[in-house]
C-alpha cells in the first residue's frame, strides 16, 4: 500500500521486535522510533505486551517513513527481530502477519534463533539465515539480546551509534546496566557490517536508509496517546487528577503527577475507582474542573457516579483506555468493547456523552472537547482511548492549545448556563455559590425540584426529566464537526441533498448529482478508524468508491449522519474491534439500518491491510449477489431494498 | 453569631425525619457550633452519602453535597482538595461510613485528611427499615436476620484510631451539651476527626434515654487524650458486644493526636515545591520535540 521509490520521501521502512517480556523489547523499539525521529523522520512504534513483568510475548512495531507517517500498526515488516524460542512458537501461525502478501519478496528476518529457522519463513515473512549462529565469535548473555539486536539494525539503516548510544546511558543509568548494554549494542553494530550486511546485500532497499538524515520539521513533537490525554486535560485547565493504578491508563496519571503541580494542580491516588470519581464530582462540585482515568474494570465501578454526576448537573471528565474485557480480560491487549458500558453503562436513563479518539492528536484534542462539553452540558463526558492508542508512541504535528478539534474554533464556553438552563427552565446548580448568589448551593442525587429540594412529583419529575434530557439536543445542532464524513470522489444515487452540500460532496451538479452508487459505506471509530483510512485509501486507488463515516461523537446518538450514509450507498460495513459489533448494535437500534460488521477480537488492533481484505471481499461478495439478483429481476438495475 | 442559628443554617424546609429522631440534636447541636465559630452558611460544605443521617444537607443552606451510598468521602477529598479553604464536615450514618464506605473511612482517616465526620450511630439501618448494620449488637433482629445477627458489632472508634485519624470522639444525641462539644472541638482540629454520635432510631427501638446512665466521660477521669495506648485502651472497652445492658460506654474526647501532618497541608508543600517547574503546555511540548531523549 506504500509507494516504495529507493531513498524517496515516500518510502516505508518497518522493524519488529519481539521477544518475551523482561527482554527489552519495548525499550529497543523506542529507541530506534525516538533515533529515527531525532534524524527528522516520521516515526512510530506500536508495542503489544504481556500484563506480566517478566515472560510472555512482547512486541514492538517501528514504523519509519518520510514526511507522512504511514500506518503505525501493519501487518507488513521489513526486518523482524525474534529475540526468543517461545514466541516464536506462540506467533509461528503468523501471528500479526497473516495476509501480508508483500514481505515475502521484500522483508528478510534477523533470527536470533540459533539457525532454529533459518531461511524458514515467520508468517510469511521470509526469514534469512542471519542469526547469532553467523556470528560464533559473540556470546551475548541473554538479557542484552535486544541491545544487540538494536545494534544490528542501527548498522543495516545507517543510524548513528551516538544516538542510540545516548538513549541507552540515559535509560539505563539508574539500573546501573549501561556499559553492559552499550558493549552489546557495538557488538551487534560491528557484526552487521561484518556478516549481515554482506548478506542481505548493502543495495537492500532499507541499507543505510536513515541516512542522511531528513530537514527536521519545526512544529513537530514526540507523544503516545496517554501523554496527549494528560497534556490535553491540562490545556483545559483541569487543576485536580484523581484516579486509581490500572493498566493501560496509569502512564496518563504518571504524566499528571509530573507535570500538574506546576500549574497549581495536584494528581490525587485514590483508594478505588469510586473515590476517584467521587473526587472528581467533588472537586468539579467545588467550581474546579478534574477528570479521572482508568479502564474498564474501573469504568463499571463508576458506572454509580456517573449517574449522579448526570442527575445533579456536575460536569466530569472520565478518559477509559479501553482493554479487553470482560472482568480482568487481558489488561495489556487492545479491545474497543466499552462503548455499550460507556454510552448505557449506568441504571435509570442519564445524560452522557461518549467521544471516542482515533489517533494521538485526538487523544489531545478531544481531551479539550471533553472539558469544554462537561462544562457546556453539566453531565460526565467520557472519552475513550485504547489500549494500543494510549502506548502509541509517533512523532507528530504539535498540538495547539489554543485551537479545538481538526484546527476548528473552539466552542465558546460562556453558553453553558443557556444550555444547562435550556429554554424558561432556569439552570441547576452545582456551583461555588457565593453569599449573595440566590440559587440553591447543594446537590442531589434524589430527583429533585429547581430549588434543589427531594421531589417526588409527577409534575416536576416529567418537567426535570425533560429538561435534562431536552439540554442534550444541542449537540446534534453544535457539534456535527465531531463526525468526519469522507467521500472523496464519490457520487450521490440521489438529487444532492442540503447535507451533501454542506460537506460538499457531489459532483458540483448543485440540483442533481445523481449518478452510479458508490460501492461501500463504511463507518469506524477509535484507532480502527484510523487504520481504516490507511485501507480506504488504498482501495480508492484500486478503483473503488468508498464514503466513509469517522464519528468521534458516538453518544447522544446522532442517527442523521448514519442515515444520510444511504446517500451513496445502501450497503454500510462497520469496522471495530469487538465481538458483538457495538457501533454496528447502536446504528440498527436507533435508524433501524442493518450493516456488514467487519470485527476483530484477539487483541491485536486491525491492520490496515486485514480492512483493505475485509472490505475488498464484501465489496465482491456484494456485487455478486447484486448481479444474480439483476439477473432474476430482469436485469433492470435496481438497487435491491435493503 | 445570630440569636437564632436553626434559622441562619435553614433552607426553611423541616427536616424530612420522624418526631423525636435523635438526630434533630446533632443537627442543632452542629448548626449552633457554626454560628458559634461565625461560619457563614456558603463558607461551609456538608457532606453527605445516603440513609435517614445523610439527609442533614437537604436540611441546610449550607454549600452540600447529598451523594450516593456509602461514597461522601471521596467527594469530601474533591472538595478539601479543590477549595482547601472551605471546610468541610461529613454527615453519615453507621452503615454508610462503615458498611458499603469502609474502604473510605480507612483511607480517609489513614490519609489524615483535614475533614470532620460525624456518624450518626444508630446501630441499625433506618431508611431502609430496620435491618443490623456493622455495629449492631449480635443477636440484633434486623429484616434481614430475624434469627439474630450473628456477628460481633465493629467498634468505630478503634477502627477510627487504628486506620490513622488523628482525632476521636464519642458522644451520646441524648445530651446535647457535650455533643456540641464534641463537634465543637472536632471542628476546631486540623486534620481527620471522628465524633461517633450514640444515636438511637426512635421509629424502631424506641427512645433508650437510660443508656445516659451508662456514659463515663473521659475528660471526668483525666484520661491522656495523645497518648496512643490508653486512648486504644478506652477505645477497646466495646460497651455492649457481651450485651451487657450495665457496660460503661466511654464519651468524650478518647484520641486527639499532638503531630500528625495532615494531608491538606502536604499538598500545599507537593505544590510549593513544584511550582514553575514548567510554566505552560507548551514549555512541556518543547520538552517533547524529537532529539530531545526520553
Ligand atoms: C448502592 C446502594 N445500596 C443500597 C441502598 C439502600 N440504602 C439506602 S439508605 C441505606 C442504609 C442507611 O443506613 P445508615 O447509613 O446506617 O443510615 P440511617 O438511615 O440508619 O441513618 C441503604 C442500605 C442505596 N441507596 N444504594
Ligand atoms: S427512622 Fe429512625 S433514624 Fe430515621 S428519621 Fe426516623 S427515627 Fe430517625
Amino acid at each position: 500500500m506504500d509507494t516504495d521509490g529507493g531513498k524517496s520521501d515516500a518510502f516505508t521502512l518497518r522493524v519488529i521486535f519481539r521477544g518475551e517480556a523482561g527482554d527489552g523489547i519495548l525499550n529497543a523499539g523506542d529507541m530506534l522510533m525516538r533515533s529515527a525521529a531525532a534524524l527528522g523522520f516520521s516515526a512510530a512504534v506500536h508495542k503489544s505486551f504481556p500484563p506480566t513483568i517478566r515472560g510472555g510475548a512482547c512486541s514492538a512495531l517501528v514504523t519509519v517513513s518520510g514526511e507522512e507517517l504511514s500506518a503505525p500498526v501493519s501487518s507488513a515488516a521489513d526486518f523482524v527481530f525474534l529475540l526468543d524460542k517461545s514466541t516464536l512458537f506462540v506467533h509461528g501461525d503468523g501471528g500479526t502477519y497473516r495476509g501480508a502478501d508483500g514481505c515475502a519478496n521484500t522483508g528478510s528476518s534477523v533470527n536470533a534463533n540459533n539457525g532454529d529457522n533459518a531461511n524458514g519463513r515467520i508468517g510469511g515473512i521470509k526469514s534469512f539465515a542471519l542469526n547469532f549462529g553467523l556470528c560464533p565469535h559473540i556470546n551475548i548473555h541473554p538479557q542484552l539480546k535486544s541491545s544487540f539486536a538494536l545494534g544490528v539494525a542501527s548498522q543495516i539503516l545507517g543510524v548513528p551509534e551516538r544516538l542510540i548510544l545516548n538513549l541507552i546511558t540515559e535509560k539505563l543509568r539508574k539500573k546501573n546496566l549501561t556499559e553492559e548494554n552499550e558493549d552489546a549494542f557495538r557488538k551487534g553494530h560491528e557484526s552487521a557490517a561484518e556478516s549481515i550486511i554482506p548478506a542481505i546485500g548493502a543495495s537492500h532497499k532499507h541499507a543505510g536508509r536513515l541516512s542522511p538524515p531528513m530537514p527536521m520539521p519545526g512544529n513537530r513533537v514526540v507523544l503516545d496517546g496517554n501523554t496527549a490525554v494528560a497534556l490535553g486535560a491540562i490545556s483545559a485547565g483541569c487543576r485536580i487528577y484523581a484516579s486509581y493504578p490500572i493498566t493501560p491508563a496509569t502512564p496518563i496519571g504518571e504524566r499528571m503527577a509530573q507535570y500538574l503541580h506546576s500549574f497549581g494542580g495536584f494528581a490525587y491516588q485514590a483508594e478505588d475507582e469510586i473515590s476517584a470519581i467521587g473526587v472528581t464530582a467533588g472537586a468539579w462540585y467545588s467550581g474546579v474542573p478534574a477528570m479521572t482515568a482508568t479502564s474498564g474494570p474501573g469504568l463499571s465501578l463508576m458506572q454509580e457516579f456517573l449517574g449522579y454526576c448526570s442527575m445533579t448537573e456536575t460536569p466530569a471528565v472520565v478518559v477509559d483506555v479501553q482493554r479487553a474485557g470482560p472482568s480482568t480480560g487481558m489488561p495489556t491487549m487492545h479491545s474497543q468493547d466499552d462503548l455499550m458500558a460507556a454510552a448505557f453503562g449506568g441504571h435509570g436513563e442519564d445524560q452522557r456523552i461518549v467521544l471516542a479518539a482515533a489517533s494521538i492528536e485526538e487523544c489531545f484534542y478531544l481531551t479539550i472537547e471533553a472539558f469544554d462539553m462537561a462544562q457546556r452540558f453539566r453531565c460526565p463526558v467520557i472519552l475513550l482511548s485504547d489500549s494500543a492508542l494510549g502506548n502509541l508512541r509517533a512523532t507528530c504535528r504539535r498540538p495547539d492549545p489554543a485551537l479545538g478539534l481538526d484546527g476548528m474554533p473552539k466552542i465558546a464556553a460562556e453558553s453553558a448556563f443557556d444550555i444547562a438552563g435550556c429554554g424558561d427552565e432556569p439552570p441547576q446548580p452545582p456551583h461555588p455559590a457565593g453569599p449573595d448568589d440566590a440559587r440553591p448551593r447543594r446537590i442531589t442525587g434524589l430527583e429533585h425540584d429547581e430549588h434543589c429540594m427531594p421531589s417526588n412529583s409527577a409534575e416536576n419529575r416529567v418537567r426535570q426529566q425533560y429538561r435534562r434530557f431536552s439540554k442534550m439536543d444541542k449537540i446534534e445542532l453544535d457539534y456535527s464537526h465531531m463526525q468526519t464524513i469522507d467521500a472523496d470522489g464519490v457520487t450521490l444515487r440521489t438529487p444532492r441533498s442540503e447535507f451533501a452540500k454542506k460537506f460538499n460532496i457531489g459532483n458540483g451538479d448543485e440540483d442533481n448529482d445523481a449518478g452510479p452508487p458508490a460501492d461501500l459505506c463504511v463507518v469506524s471509530w477509535g484507532l480502527s478508524s484510523a487504520m481504516t483510512r490507511f485501507a480506504v485509501a488504498a482501495l480508492r486507488k484500486r478503483g473503488l468508491k468508498i464514503a466513509c463515516l469517522y464519528p468521534r461523537l458516538l453518544f447522544p446518538f446522532i442517527s442523521g449522519h448514519y442515515l444520510k450514509l444511504l446517500e451513496f450507498c445502501p450497503r454500510i460495513a462497520v469496522v471495530e474491534s469487538n465481538y458483538t459489533g457495538q457501533l454496528a448494535s447502536m446504528i440498527r437500534m436507533y435508524t433501524g439500518i442493518n450493516t456488514i460488521p467487519v470485527k476483530k477480537y484477539c487483541g491485536d488492533p486491525f491492520t490496515p491491510e486485514e480492512i483493505e481484505a475485509e472490505l475488498y471481499n464484501i465489496i465482491q461478495m456484494e456485487n455478486f449477489i447484486l448481479d444474480i439478483s439483476e439477473h432474476e429481476a430482469g436485469g433492470d438495475g435496481e438497487v435491491p431494498h435493503e | 453569631m445570630s440569636n437564632r442559628p436553626h434559622e441562619r443554617y435553614s433552607n426553611g424546609r423541616k427536616p424530612s425525619w420522624c418526631s423525636g429522631c435523635s438526630y434533630f440534636t446533632v443537627l442543632s447541636a452542629l448548626t449552633e457550633c457554626f454560628d458559634e465559630r461565625d461560619i457563614a452558611p456558603e463558607g461551609v460544605n456538608v457532606i453527605s452519602g445516603i440513609g435517614c443521617s445523610s439527609r442533614l444537607p437537604l436540611f441546610l443552606n449550607c454549600l452540600g453535597m447529598h451523594t450516593l451510598h456509602g461514597r461522601p468521602l471521596p467527594a469530601a477529598i474533591g472538595a478539601r482538595l479543590a477549595r482547601p479553604d472551605i471546610p468541610v464536615v461529613v454527615a453519615t450514618g453507621d452503615g454508610d461510613l462503615l458498611s458499603i464506605g469502609a474502604a473510605h473511612f480507612v483511607h480517609a482517616a489513614r490519609k489524615n485528611f483535614d475533614i470532620t465526620v460525624i456518624c450518626f450511630d444508630n446501630r441499625m439501618y433506618a431508611m431502609t427499615k430496620n435491618q443490623a448494620s456493622p455495629t449492631s449488637p449480635v443477636g440484633y433482629k434486623g429484616s434481614l436476620t430475624p434469627y439474630g445477627k450473628l456477628s460481633a458489632p465493629l467498634n468505630i472508634a478503634e477502627l477510627a484510631i487504628g486506620s490513622g485519624a488523628s482525632m476521636v470522639c464519642r458522644a451520646c444525641a441524648y445530651d446535647k451539651a457535650h455533643t456540641k462539644k464534641m463537634i465543637g472541638a472536632a471542628l476546631d482540629h486540623r486534620g481527620f476527626s471522628l465524633v461517633e454520635v450514640i444515636a438511637p432510631c426512635r421509629t424502631f427501638n424506641g427512645q433508650q434515654r437510660e443508656i445516659l446512665e451508662r456514659m463515663d466521660d473521659l475528660q471526668d477521669r483525666g484520661h491522656e487524650v495523645d497518648n496512643r495506648e490508653s486512648a486504644m485502651r478506652e477505645a477497646a472497652r466495646v460497651y455492649d458486644s457481651d450485651n451487657n445492658p450495665k457496660a460503661v460506654i466511654p464519651i468524650g474526647v478518647i484520641w486527639k493526636s499532638g503531630g500528625m501532618i495532615c494531608f491538606d497541608d502536604q499538598v500545599g508543600r507537593v505544590l510549593d515545591e513544584n511550582t514553575r517547574k514548567h510554566s505552560s503546555v507548551d514549555e512541556i511540548l518543547d520538552d517533547l520535540k524529537p532529539g530531545r531523549g526520553w
